[in-house]
């Protein structure tokens, strides 16, 4: 059902577009009932022209797509602060100077920017909405300085004091109202019985985030953020509220007010891994191929302190480890190969598919002479990836963790998150979750992955006893550039049968 | 025997002048075809003195507003008459860029050079090792048509900027690494090439590196025989700054670029082979004292036109552009080199590319046939190869520069920047794909950083297919 609370913001929505929308966008909506061919362009320039534009975006599972409109705007603002500087050289005066080698007499201004201002408003078909402003402040002071690389070659970056990264220091600021219309629950724990119940979660968000990269791998994070949940009632005969209790549900009668903080380490070093060789173009002979491997490691160690301010026994701590590592597999051509070399049909098979992994085209496979795999290129064979997610919860004696801030495990979470594909969404839950998942990414976005996990009401119930697996394949959609879903096959354990699936991320 | 190339290095910068980068060299080397410091042009206003080189240059506001260098305006710079072909006297640029900034003082900053001093690394590497004095841009115009020379000795008929079918159409020598030849190719940029629009290689975007990848690509040796680098054009408004050294960006990131490059490089197993060459695309309307020559098209080569411009500027692409600066660094090249002995221009780097790597294929137009390669700047063999590593120092800061106002997200997207995603724009339209919103709309440096990487993605999810 669509409330008044969902038809004001989209009603405001629709009536700014007309005044902010570009004008060229006028120009080809107005045109296109004349020529259909700029229909296309009028669609594209509505869903993607600033300052205002309409969006289309998955919402949290069960509650579909939604539609609204996005307001950004880049904005620059400098605090009345900040003093004039000047550091000019003399002119006529720096011929033949030695060269300044210090860069220490640029003073830090007293001047803030933000990076991006963004209102946004969506609205599902279901009636779940939410509306996010965001506001990015990076300070000024960084200055530009050098550093040895691992490789020992001196590399630029931006210099703060000691540190010297190449991404800078932010804070974040952002608030939220998100109304989900139909959040699911199969009851709390890693046996809980098939049998869904829903309710109706609407939350409330204001937080400051500050992020601050130690180096080019290493970032230390910290947020405050006020949190109000609430759980209307709903007339469904098979809603929560109607069928547990606050024993059985925690937390499904009062949600207080949380003051939510944490403090997060977040490591994402990128290496290459490639022998040292000094292969030449002219090589015939000797190991075909050296690897080429990206590893690119995002770990992050998060501890959250939930402080509820009106029923203190609903306080409680939550550490979350998060692991993403992604391998991309790839070769470098050590001694060139012509059609001369290759022998057989087995042999003309393989090195045709190592020629399109190598990036080669134009091959006359009748040319005896003509190179089908040359020294130095790279050939490139899809990716791994290796995820985890666990959340380890600390409540007091007498306290517990509201069941609508406890991990599920299972389709997608409330973040979309992925975790065991071939189970429905929000399947699993409880106050701890451990998931790990390994997905394997070949040429044409083609996917096999494997998933585990459980919940359990504490760390050490983690079991493998109660350990819920499953397997797939799918592929990768893309819109504009960009994988957007994924669509897979699942087989499950415990009898879970094959699940199509599918995992939408923000469209346009 | 001069010692082979067997790894070429061309990184292309933005906008600079010879004399403005690099004529108060002659300071330090009277050889060098540089700047004595009495070189003049005409006022901004009649009744005012003449105005002289300078050696302040460094304060990025001294070139905002861009300088224009389109056609006409440097048809204008070179010759203070209006006629480029006679005799250009190369004292127009003054009174030009008043028509664009309006302030004569400020005007006047267009004769303003770097010196040893303030351009430190740039200025080691052309002494230490190589620099040509006789390097002019391909085209007295801005910077696509000069940026399609280097890599197809033409600009597909564009003069201006606004030739968005150019890139797209443009046969590049890339082409020519094709399977008969055993050598390969790769370009390192940093988000954004006028390339990734180009026809032929949309097909090939998988020799599309990020520059994250070069310094361990170079150190490990893993670079192929002919790597063509792009600068950062805009600041990412998240800690990459631009460092094409396009004005009014501040030239030290373009010098820290350049040293570490190098660096990189003699780390190379290769260093002993690499020629490293700096190359700047166009003189960006900034002063230089050297008239540009005129070409004549061997009537043998005629059959290897290069497609003219379309009217109303019907230019046939036989007056060079203004000279920029050109330094080769390569430990077979003895200190204090100079290349003078002909005239260079972009085309040169296609010619000599296609005389190293690619010997048996077609060239492409007269003005590479007729364009002087290089290969023999690499004069030192044997045990006579350097062994040195030249220690290079830090950047200068520009005077006045606000360096960390660089890092505001909302900077405005170049003109250039803008122009790329408009080729791209347009490549992607030509290959029936969906490109990811309007060009036209792109205002700020991290739109346009978005949309190319959008439409890279829909490019390279295409599968390259035409």
């Amino acid at each position: 059902m669509i409330t008044h609370r969902v038809c004001l913001p989209l009603a405001a929505v629709i009536l700014l577009s007309p005044t902010l929308i570009h004008a060229q966008t006028f120009h080809t909506c107005r045109s296109f009932a004349e020529n259909p061919h700029d229909a296309a362009d009028c669609l594209e320039a509505l869903f993607s022209e600033d300052p205002l534009h309409l969006t289309f975006s998955g919402m949290p599972p069960g509650n579909g797509f939604a539609v609204g409109g996005v307001l950004e705007q880049n904005t620059h603002f400098v605090s009345p602060f900040a003093g004039p500087m000047t550091t000019r050289l003399t002119p006529g005066t720096a011929a033949l100077q030695p060269p300044n080698t210090s860069t220490s007499n640029i003073p830090s201004l007293g001047s803030l920017w933000s990076a991006d201002g963004r209102v946004s408003a969506i609205v599902s078909f279901n009636g779940s909405w939410t509306t996010v402003g965001m506001l990015t402040i990076m300070p000024r002071g960084y200055r530009p300085g050098h550093r040895l690389d691992h490789n020992g070659v001196e590399v630029q970056c931006n210099r703060l004091g000691f540190l010297c990264t190449n991404r800078i220091f932010g804070l974040h600021f952002e608030a939220e109202h998100r109304s989900l219309q139909t959040v699911s629950f199969y009851g709390i724990g890693p046996k809980s019985p098939s049998v869904k119940y829903t309710f109706h979660q609407d939350d409330t968000y204001g937080s400051v985030r500050a992020s601050l990269p130690i180096a080019d791998w290493l970032s230390v994070e910290s947020g405050l953020e006020a949190r109000q949940t609430d759980l209307p009632p709903t007339t469904n005969p098979n809603s929560v509220s109607a069928n547990f209790t606050p024993i059985t549900a925690p937390g499904l009668t009062v949600q207080p007010t949380f003051i939510h903080t944490y403090v997060a380490l977040r490591t994402a070093p990128v290496l290459y891994v490639s022998p040292r060789t000094d292969d030449q173009e002219l090589n015939h002979t000797g190991p075909l191929m050296k690897p080429y491997l990206l590893f690119t490691l995002r770990n992050a160690a998060e501890y959250h302190w939930f402080a509820a301010q009106s029923d203190a026994p609903s306080s409680f701590q939550q550490l979350i480890l998060d692991s993403d590592e992604n391998i991309q597999v790839a070769t470098v051509v050590r001694h060139y190969v012509q059609v001369q070399d290759i022998h057989g049909a087995l042999s003309r098979f393989v090195y045709k598919n190592l020629a399109r992994d190598c990036g080669d085209t134009g091959i006359d496979w009748s040319k005896p002479l003509d190179y089908v795999l040359k020294v130095r290129q790279r050939c490139s064979y899809g990716s791994v990836d290796i995820r985890s997610h666990v959340v380890a919860s600390r409540t007091g004696p007498a306290s517990t963790v509201p069941f609508y801030l406890q991990p599920t495990v299972g389709g997608s979470d409330i973040d979309s998150r992925l975790s065991l594909r071939a189970y429905p969404s929000y399947r699993f839950r409880a106050p701890d979750a451990v998931a790990v998942q390994a997905d394997i990414t070949l040429p044409l976005n083609l996917l096999v992955f494997y998933d585990a996990g459980t919940v359990g009401p504490n760390f050490s119930s983690l079991s493998f006893a109660h350990l819920r697996q499953d397997a797939g394949v799918g592929f990768g959609v893309s819109l504009q550039g960009n994988i957007i879903a994924q669509a897979y096959m699942a087989w499950g354990s415990s009898g879970a049968a094959p699940t199509f699936g599918y995992n939408f991320s923000k469209l346009f | 025997m001069p010692t082979q190339i067997q790894r070429l290095v061309v990184l292309m910068l933005e906008n600079r002048s010879f004399d403005h980068m690099l004529g108060f060299l002659k300071k330090t080397n009277p050889a060098i075809n540089g700047l004595t410091g009495t070189e003049w042009n005409y006022p901004a206003t009649e009744l005012a003195p003449n105005v002289v080189v300078s050696n302040d240059a460094g304060d990025v506001e001294d070139l905002d507003p861009d300088p224009n260098h389109e056609f006409a305006h440097v048809t204008n710079q070179v010759s203070s008459t209006g006629d480029p072909v006679g005799d250009p006297d190369m004292k127009g640029f003054v009174r030009d860029y008043f028509t664009n900034c309006k302030n004569a003082a400020h005007a006047a900053g267009i004769m303003k050079c770097f010196t040893p001093a303030t351009l430190p690394i740039l200025s080691t590497l052309a002494t230490q090792y190589a620099v040509c004095d006789r390097w002019f841009s391909s085209v007295p115009g801005s910077t696509i048509p000069n940026r399609l020379f280097v890599h197809g000795a033409s600009s597909a008929g564009s003069l201006t900027q606004d030739v968005l079918i150019a890139p797209f159409t443009l046969h590049t020598i890339f082409e020519s690494f094709d399977a008969t030849t055993p050598y390969d190719f790769a370009i390192y940029t940093s988000g954004s090439s006028v390339l990734m629009a180009n026809r032929y290689l949309v097909q090939h975007l998988d020799k599309f590196h990020s520059y994250e990848q070069f310094v361990f690509d170079a150190t490990h040796g893993n670079l192929p025989a002919y790597t063509f680098i792009e600068p950062a054009y805009d600041d990412d408004g998240n800690g990459l700054f631009a460092n094409s050294q396009h004005p009014d960006f501040p030239v030290d990131r373009g010098e820290a670029l350049i040293r570490e490059i190098y660096y990189a490089l003699t780390r190379s197993p290769d260093w002993k082979s690499t020629l490293f060459l700096i190359l700047y695309d166009e003189h960006g309307g900034i002063f230089d004292h050297v008239p540009p020559p005129v070409l004549t098209c061997n009537p043998a080569n005629a059959h290897l036109p290069v497609p003219p411009a379309t009217p109303p500027d019907a230019f046939d692409f036989t007056r060079l552009g203004v000279r920029v600066p050109a330094v080769f660094v390569s430990p077979c090249i003895p200190p204090g080199t100079i290349l003078n002995d002909q005239n260079y221009e972009h085309s040169s780097v296609v010619a000599t590319v296609r005389k190293l790597f690619c010997p048996g294929s077609q060239p492409l137009t007269w003005r590479e046939v007729q364009a002087p390669t290089f290969e023999n700047v690499l004069t030192l063999t044997g045990s006579a190869i350097r062994a040195d590593i030249v220690k290079l120092p830090d950047p200068v800061v520009s005077g006045g520069v606000d360096l960390s106002a660089a890092a505001a997200p909302d900077t405005p997207a170049t003109d250039l920047s803008v122009l790329m995603a408009g080729a791209m724009h347009y490549s992607l339209q030509q290959r029936g794909l969906t490109p990811p919103g309007d060009p036209a709309t792109l205002t700020t440096a991290s739109q346009v950083a978005n949309y190319l990487q959008q439409a890279q993605q829909v490019s390279k999810k295409a599968g390259g297919a035409a």
